[in-house]
């Protein structure tokens, strides 16, 4: 069962420049227990799926035109702002920021800010010891060094890999059911990035917690994710288990992202020539079709429909012609 | 031919000062007796962890910090302590592109402007070879000529490394030092500014030195690399050599560690912990404390130096050898 369904997003921002079509159409979900990657490059709309999912998205400037944002069949677009506070998100739904250090503040011990977090909108009643033990543990199974002496700490005393320990147990502290990790190791080391996902990896695991993954590198959903959802200019390019992703990629965009890749080249260094579409103004028909050497007349009309190629993987492409489309647009 | 940049026993130590008046507490050995020679028209890569000295090696040979100990020699003229009339002449031929080239890049002056102003301050061209040079480098790296009107904010971050690119070329440099020649951009884009980077360097003869975390990226560009940790050289030697048959086991953990596009899980060993603070170093070899294989002795007695195991493949560690014998072709 799918624990998050985005149907049909539509985001737009207005800006002084004109309206900028963030989010068109896009369709993914997340099943229970499983880590999806969203990848893309700079721009691309990863980061504003993630605060429309935790409904931290200023409006205005952004306006959610239209679909729905399902979390346990409850849409998080009509749940009221005190059911979010209280029972969602920071509860149900968790967030892993991309600068530990900017998400911490500097001015308050990390235990009390630990403290904070998880009991944030909850009815008093638990005693602080309690608290404080649950705390201790959590910070143990992120592998922090003496946890109950680390509470007293300022978050300058920690290294960056702890750091984001600090962060990572943040986020599981209220045993959430999903959580959304944006770009959560592109700080850091190679050596320490290993060991940060491989223990997120582990603890999410042993919890059946599902994990919405915000990257931009490749390796690291291969090494990560059972299933990735590849996205170019707001809009979902292909959605497949990763095996499937890697092995077989279907949309021009996967096949050309995967080939620019420096592990991946062979002969002359290949990139994908252009840029990325300006979104106050995209071409209209397959927003990839301006880069895609495939390009059809077709693809400059008519906005391709997801389809499914191969067992759960999708495509959105004008090469892979016919029905059984989740979302077909004109 | 004397070697393009030859470097001995390069030292750059940083005081740690505390208080009124300032006294100094220690030293933070951020660069710690460095040696390596770069060929004339090859790729030489520089790779290591942050805070592992790269960037001041880069900056130190470039002349923005004065050497502890060491010297420089480029073309096979000492340019480390000299003065800096003499450093001038030096620079038009060594040059150096910034890790955010956006930076480096006057936001209040046009393109072109920001291009003539090497010419310049380097040579006494009249205005109009001036403006045909920055002419012809602005369609060497991929830009048009009406490009030099507009602003660097009109810029996206793979045009902005062109601009720099052009910058340099136009003094007809024979060494550029990069340092992170592609950090924040996205693949697609990091690709076709790497092959420009083999373009021009063909075009223009030039050698390049690499400074750069990404194993990847030097795996693909470098003829030669050198792998640092904490200030000093770990291993060195022909790519092909360090990514095959790594000897260190330093070399070995982080090639393990990269997460490559292939499924299936991370292979060989995985480093635990962070590498200590650079002004604490601990006794003898400096990777001890993280190094799978470290023992008491000889590990925590005294620091490897770097010896051959394989021709101009060097090693410092302690069972250098035996350690390669362990790895026959480890896939990487």
């Amino acid at each position: 069962m799918a624990v998050l369904e985005i149907n049909d997003l539509v985001v737009d921002f207005e800006t002084d420049q004109g309206i900028v079509q963030a989010i068109d159409h896009l369709t993914l979900n997340v099943r229970e227990g499983e880590i999806v990657g969203l990848v893309g490059e700079s721009g691309c709309g990863k980061t504003t799926v993630a605060r429309c999912i935790l409904g931290v998205v200023p409006q205005p400037p952004a306006h959610i035109r239209a679909g729905e944002i399902l979390f346990q069949g409850q849409d998080l677009l009509r749940v009221s702002d005190a059911d979010l506070t209280t029972r969602i998100r920071g509860k149900a739904i968790t967030f892993i920021p991309q600068d530990p250090l900017a998400a911490l503040n500097p001015l308050f011990p990390v235990g009390v800010q630990l403290r904070d977090m998880l009991t944030w909108g909850m009815r008093r009643g638990r005693r602080a010891r309690e608290i404080r033990e649950h705390i201790i543990s959590i910070l143990q199974q992120v592998q922090i060094p003496s946890p109950a002496e680390q509470l007293g700490k300022y978050p300058h005393e920690f290294s960056g890999g702890q750091r984001q320990r600090l962060v990572i147990a943040a986020a599981l502290a209220p045993a959430p059911t999903l959580i959304i990790a944006d770009e959560p190791t592109s700080a850091l080391d190679v050596t320490v990035q290993a060991q940060i996902l491989l223990l997120l990896k582990s603890l999410v695991q042993e919890r059946g917690t599902s994990v919405l993954l915000i990257t931009h590198d490749l390796g690291v959903v291969a090494k990560l994710c059972d299933r990735v959802v590849v996205m170019y200019a707001g809009q979902e390019a292909e959605m497949a288990p990763t095996a499937s992703a890697f092995t077989h990629p279907s949309h021009p965009y996967t096949w050309k992202l995967l080939e620019s890749l420096p592990e991946r080249q062979q002969g002359d260094i290949r990139g994908i020539p252009g840029v990325v579409p300006h979104l106050i103004d995209p071409p209209p028909g397959c927003r990839f079709h301006t880069r895609c050497e495939f390009a059809m007349p077709l693809c400059q009309q008519h906005q391709p429909a997801a389809l499914e190629v191969l067992p759960d993987h999708w495509v959105r492409c004008h090469l892979f012609p016919g029905e059984g489309s989740y979302a077909c647009h004109a | 031919m004397p070697a393009m940049l030859e470097i001995n026993g390069l030292t750059k130590h940083f005081p740690l000062t505390r208080g009124f008046p300032k006294r100094t507490r220690g030293w933070l050995k951020a660069v710690d007796g460095v040696d390596f020679t770069v060929q004339p028209g090859e790729t030489f890569g520089l790779v290591g962890e942050s805070g592992c000295g790269k960037s001041t090696l880069g900056k130190t040979i470039l002349g923005l910090y004065q050497p502890t100990a060491g010297t420089v020699r480029f073309q096979g003229q000492v340019i480390s302590g000299v003065s800096k009339a003499a450093a001038r002449q030096v620079r038009r031929q060594l040059q150096y592109v910034y890790q955010d080239p956006g930076a480096s890049l006057n936001p209040w002056w046009t393109v072109g402007w920001s291009l003539r102003e090497p010419l310049r301050v380097h040579t006494q061209l009249s205005r109009q070879e001036i403006a045909e040079r920055v002419e012809e480098m602005i369609m060497a790296v991929g830009l048009a000529p009406h490009h030099l009107q507009r602003y660097p904010h009109e810029f996206s971050g793979g045009q902005q490394r062109r601009l720099a690119l052009a910058r340099i070329l136009v003094l007809n440099p024979r060494l550029v030092i990069f340092d992170e020649p592609t950090a924040g951009l996205d693949v697609s884009v990091q690709a076709t500014i790497l092959r420009l980077l083999q373009e021009l360097k063909e075009r223009f003869n030039l050698t390049y030195l690499f400074i750069s975390h990404d194993l990847g990226i030097v795996r693909l560009m470098c003829d030669r690399v050198t792998v640092m940790y904490l200030g000093h050289i770990m291993e060195t030697g022909p790519t092909e050599a360090i990514f095959q048959a790594p000897a260190h086991p330093y070399t070995q953990a982080l090639l393990a560690a990269v997460p490559k596009p292939e499924i299936g899980p991370w292979q060989g060993t995985l480093l635990q912990d962070e590498p200590p603070r650079p002004d604490a170093l601990p006794s003898g070899c400096r990777f001890r404390l993280r190094c799978p294989s470290a023992q008491d002795d000889p590990c925590a007695q005294s620091e490897p130096t770097l010896q051959e195991v394989a021709q101009g493949h060097m090693v410092a560690c302690h069972f250098a050898p035996r350690t390669l014998a362990l790895v026959p072709g480890q896939a990487a």
